[in-house]
């Protein structure tokens, strides 16, 4: 990929938490939504009217679509951090965030994988969740 | 010009110090000569196999676009200093309104020289028509006080006068006898614009 | 499928259909910031011009990263359109739809007798007479006046009546309510069919996988392009449309889909076509030569040893073996020729062009004789634009020789005309040119292929231009080049300024009129003695001579000419094979002709 990376680590870490936060708040609308919609039309007796669970399943479905969204910002993130720490561990300049990091240091956008997010980062790995693990592209349909 | 020409007596490797060699015997007949703005090099056709045709071509200042000095006076200068010079005149053509817009010199060894008034902008050019296409094109450096930006020698090997002592000096003398460093003006980047001390006399005296 | 009956229909309320529409509604609107909130929001994810946050976060990574907050965001936003504000809209519509059956419903049942009492199951509605209290009310039972022996009949057969009628009714009413519902059903299952993907994660060939995203984004314009059906005016609207970062990638990742689509900027064109040759150039064989000397030594062997081998009794096997190897050696010997062109054309465009210009690689194809297009400067940006069409004999190889050195003077002459600015001349040969000028040149064929993909060139060069109106555009053909020009002209017309036609053996056309510009912007010459004068003359397949100029005598009387105007060049030479390539020679006025008319000063042709 690229020979050259221009960093300056401590903008970036804030563009990350900046990004997760907007990933959250995407989560937190979705899951919203489906709650109020869900309580809007509690009077339409589901075992009766077809259309009803229909109608559950595609907004299920859209909150997948959601957090496969949020999924693909935490990603993003986790790649932005990845670097941003690699820059933050070569930063010799206490005058400036700003690190230039050549292809041997940055972590290359087409081999990072996210075991390179909680060994460069120290993050601690979260517990086993499957909504939040990617898809590689694919949207779990909820039914 | 395939056709027509004498049988040439140098090849590719010569050919680009040859037509330098005649624009700077060309412009020692130049009065307030300003100097060149650029230099390009080209490539023209030879329908003969294994010849090759190419041309230098030096253009004029801006500052003396539309100036009587290029657009009249070097016409009826050139006229007599090629022919003082034993070059064959030839190619006179006037623009639309009657006036004198080219006019064209061809020297005994066949380097064609082509001054060209193109709406004010004065331009020389120089040719050499299907040289064998052996030894590699060398070029030295401009003549004219051209910079290094503006110099444009795709077709030929920009060597300074210090690569290129003896043994192109050698290369270039086109007439037996006399080696290029004997003959003043066939170092061509001996002399830049408004130079009138730098003398040329006529290389091809012995030939007359 | 539905089985709603009729009485959970006419009891349901539905307006919380339409309370779920409204959170959903406040939900988009709010959700329809998310691209602002996200890269506006964020200044290193902001794309664009240079500022401080895109120094804190530079390089292609960088880049890259920026492309793909940029697709999260419009993913995103294209699904809240197709799924979030479908899922709305549905809610809306169905509480209308419903509202309206249960409004009929109500209609049937006010309509009814009372005596009438609406019965049964999904799909079996009905009503039925309530008997006992229509015989009280005939029969005058309890506080109601008997009716009269005629009247009472009269007045059950009426309720009997419509009892059957109302039940039709009924029942046709609640199945469509039914099917209502399933149409519904269906909607909302349906929503999710088939979803867009979304962009890749990072990592494992993210690019190439980011490219592929884009190219399926975009599939359907790009299904416009390979059909034809999109002009390069489209095709330049579209690109412009584009992100930067994903021109990028189309161009590095895609170069295929970039480097021959009239329309696309000159430089990204130039870039993808490069990548292009140097990939072709790549996958040849690195033993190519020791392949075809293996196959050399071989034959040699065989032929060599021939009458021992007859000798032997083997000839029949061997003589199939040198068929064979003959065969692969022709195969690889033609590899090796294309290997040549194209490394030839990759050097030929390398370095800065002699007039100090750059080259850009337009287009090339190395099948059959090969095709290329390569310009000497930039015609995106240059004051003057030539397109230069060879004639016979064009191929791969004169694409980065011959034409390419003619386009080069053409450049280099146009640049000393006197407040000119730049001239971008371009070798345009994407098309298979005859190779032979006795046997093919007579022949409209080779034309008439080359006459759309030149008006496409045409067009597409007027699209990428910075300032079309402005810039003088010409295109010059040489031999049979103006006749393809004279085909593409007359039938498709060209986007250009003059049209210039170098020793033509006709444009299939009488009249500079009919090639689509004013014929006083049409210019040739044909010199003196060049047998392209003879073989017009003898055949006029290919149309009139252009350089007619109306003197001669047809038919008794004065011809009017070709129109537009001739200038001079000189045959340099006696050979009139030789003269029909001298255009370009040195010292021909010709050159100084053709660069007045490129840098518009045609009225200064001698």
């Amino acid at each position: 990929m690229s020979d050259r990376m221009v960093i300056d680590h401590q903008a970036v870490s804030e563009a990350v938490e900046q990004i997760e936060t907007v990933a959250e708040d995407l989560d937190a609308a979705a899951v919203a939504v489906n709650a109020d919609a869900a309580d809007a039309v509690t009077a339409i007796p589901i075992g009766e009217f077809a259309f009803r669970p229909a109608l559950n399943a595609a907004e299920s479905w859209w909150y997948s679509r959601i957090v496969d969204h949020r999924n693909h910002l935490i990603d993003l993130a986790q790649f932005m951090a990845t670097n941003a720490a690699v820059a933050a561990q070569h930063d010799q300049d206490s005058e400036s965030d700003l690190v230039e990091l050549g292809e041997e240091l940055q972590v290359d956008v087409d081999e990072y994988t996210t075991s390179d997010y909680y060994e460069t980062t120290g993050a601690e790995r979260p517990d086993y969740n499957p909504a939040a693990l990617p898809t590689d592209g694919k949207s779990v349909a909820v039914e | 010009m395939s056709q027509g020409l004498p049988e040439l007596e140098f090849n590719r490797g010569e050919a680009f110090l040859r037509m330098d060699e005649a624009i700077a015997q060309t412009i020692e007949g130049l009065p307030d000569f300003p100097g060149f703005q650029d230099r390009t090099t080209l490539k023209l056709d030879c329908s003969e196999e294994g010849r090759e045709s190419y041309e230098i071509n030096y253009t004029f200042p801006e500052e003396t676009i539309g100036s009587d000095l290029v657009t009249k006076e070097y016409f009826t200068v050139l006229k007599e200093h090629w022919s003082s010079l034993g070059w064959e005149i030839h190619g006179e053509r006037d623009d639309v309104d009657g006036n004198i817009a080219d006019i064209q010199a061809t020297r005994p060894d066949g380097v064609n020289i082509w001054y060209s008034n193109m709406l004010g902008q004065a331009v020389i050019h120089a040719q050499v028509a299907c040289v064998e296409a052996e030894g590699d094109p060398v070029c030295g450096p401009p003549l004219g006080g051209v910079t290094p930006e503006n110099d444009h020698t795709k077709y030929c090997t920009l060597e300074t006068p210090d690569d290129s002592t003896s043994e192109t000096a050698e290369a270039i003398a086109p007439f037996g006898g006399t080696t290029a460093a004997d003959v003043p003006g066939a170092a061509p980047w001996a002399r830049g614009p408004e130079d009138p001390e730098s003398p040329m006399s006529d290389p091809y005296a012995d030939q007359l | 499928m539905s089985s709603l009956s009729w009485r959970t229909f006419y009891l349901t309320g539905y307006t919380g259909l339409d309370d779920a529409a409204a959170v959903w509604d406040r939900y988009i609107s709010e959700a329809a910031d998310f691209e602002a909130t996200l890269i506006d929001g964020i200044p290193v994810l902001k794309e664009g011009a240079a500022d401080q946050a895109r120094d804190d976060f530079d390089g292609e990574t960088a880049d890259l990263v920026r492309g793909q907050a940029r697709h999260i965001a419009e993913r995103f936003l294209d699904d809240l359109d197709a799924y979030a504000s479908h899922i709305k809209v549905l809610l809306q519509e169905a509480k209308t739809d419903f509202e309206t059956k249960r409004d009929e419903l109500a209609g049937l049942f006010a309509e009814k007798s009372v005596y009438l009492t609406a019965e049964g199951e999904p799909g079996e509605e009905r009503f039925e007479v309530n008997e006992s209290d229509l015989y009280n009310y005939l029969t005058g039972s309890g506080t109601v006046e008997p009716m009269n022996e005629y009247e009472a009949d009269a007045y059950e057969q009426r309720v009997r009546e419509q009892a059957v009628d109302l039940s039709d009714r009924f029942k046709t009413l609640m199945d469509s309510v039914r099917e209502l519902d399933d149409q519904y059903a269906a909607d909302f299952k349906a929503l999710n069919d088939d979803p867009p993907p979304l962009p890749p994660y990072v990592g494992s060939d993210f690019e190439a996988k980011t490219a592929e995203y884009l190219q399926e984004q975009h599939q359907d314009f790009l299904d416009k392009i390979e059909s034809g059906d999109a002009i390069p005016e489209e095709v330049n609207d579209w690109w412009n449309s584009l992100a930067e970062g994903d021109q990028e990638l189309f161009v590095h990742e895609l170069p295929e889909l970039v480097g021959p689509v009239d329309g696309i900027p000159t430089e990204d064109r130039d870039t993808a076509n490069r990548i292009l040759l140097d990939q072709e150039i790549a996958d040849f064989s690195p033993t190519l030569d020791e392949d075809i000397a293996v196959i050399e030594d071989r034959i040699a062997e065989i032929e060599g040893n021939w009458s021992e081998i007859v000798a032997n009794g083997d000839s029949i096997d061997r003589a199939e073996e040198l068929e064979q190897l003959r065969e692969e050696l022709a195969r690889l010997q033609g590899e090796r020729v294309t290997y040549n062109e194209l490394v030839d054309l990759q050097s030929a465009i390398a370095e800065e062009s002699p007039t100090g210009q750059q080259y850009y690689l337009l287009g090339y194809d190395s099948a059959g004789d090969g095709k290329a297009i390569v310009s000497v400067g930039n015609p995106d940006t240059a004051d003057n634009t030539v397109v230069y069409v060879p004639g016979t004999g064009g191929d791969l190889d004169g694409a980065g020789g011959n034409d390419l050195q003619r386009a080069e003077t053409m450049a280099g002459d146009a640049a000393q005309v006197a407040g000119s600015g730049e001239t971008a001349v371009m070798v345009w040969l994407d098309y298979d040119a005859p190779n032979n000028p006795i046997m093919n040149s007579p022949s409209l064929s080779y034309a008439e292929d080359a006459s759309e993909p030149l008006a496409s060139f045409m067009s597409g060069l007027d699209a990428t231009n910075h300032d079309p109106e402005e810039t003088t555009t010409t295109v010059i053909g040489h031999s049979y080049g103006t006749t393809v020009i004279g085909q593409a002209a007359s039938e498709y017309g060209l986007d250009t300024d003059q049209i210039v036609a170098v020793a033509s053996p006709g444009m299939t056309v009488d009249h500079a009129s009919e090639l689509g510009i004013d014929p006083d912007d049409f210019y040739s010459t044909t010199a003196p003695g060049d047998l392209i004068n003879a073989a017009a003359e003898a055949t006029l397949i290919l149309g009139s001579d252009p350089n007619d100029g109306g003197l001669n005598i047809q038919g008794g009387g004065l011809d009017s000419g070709f129109g537009g105007t001739s200038f001079d060049s000189d045959n340099m030479g006696w050979s009139p094979v030789d003269i029909h390539s001298n255009y370009w020679d040195d010292g021909n006025p010709a050159r100084k002709n053709m660069a007045m008319i490129f840098t518009g000063n045609g009225d200064q042709v001698t």
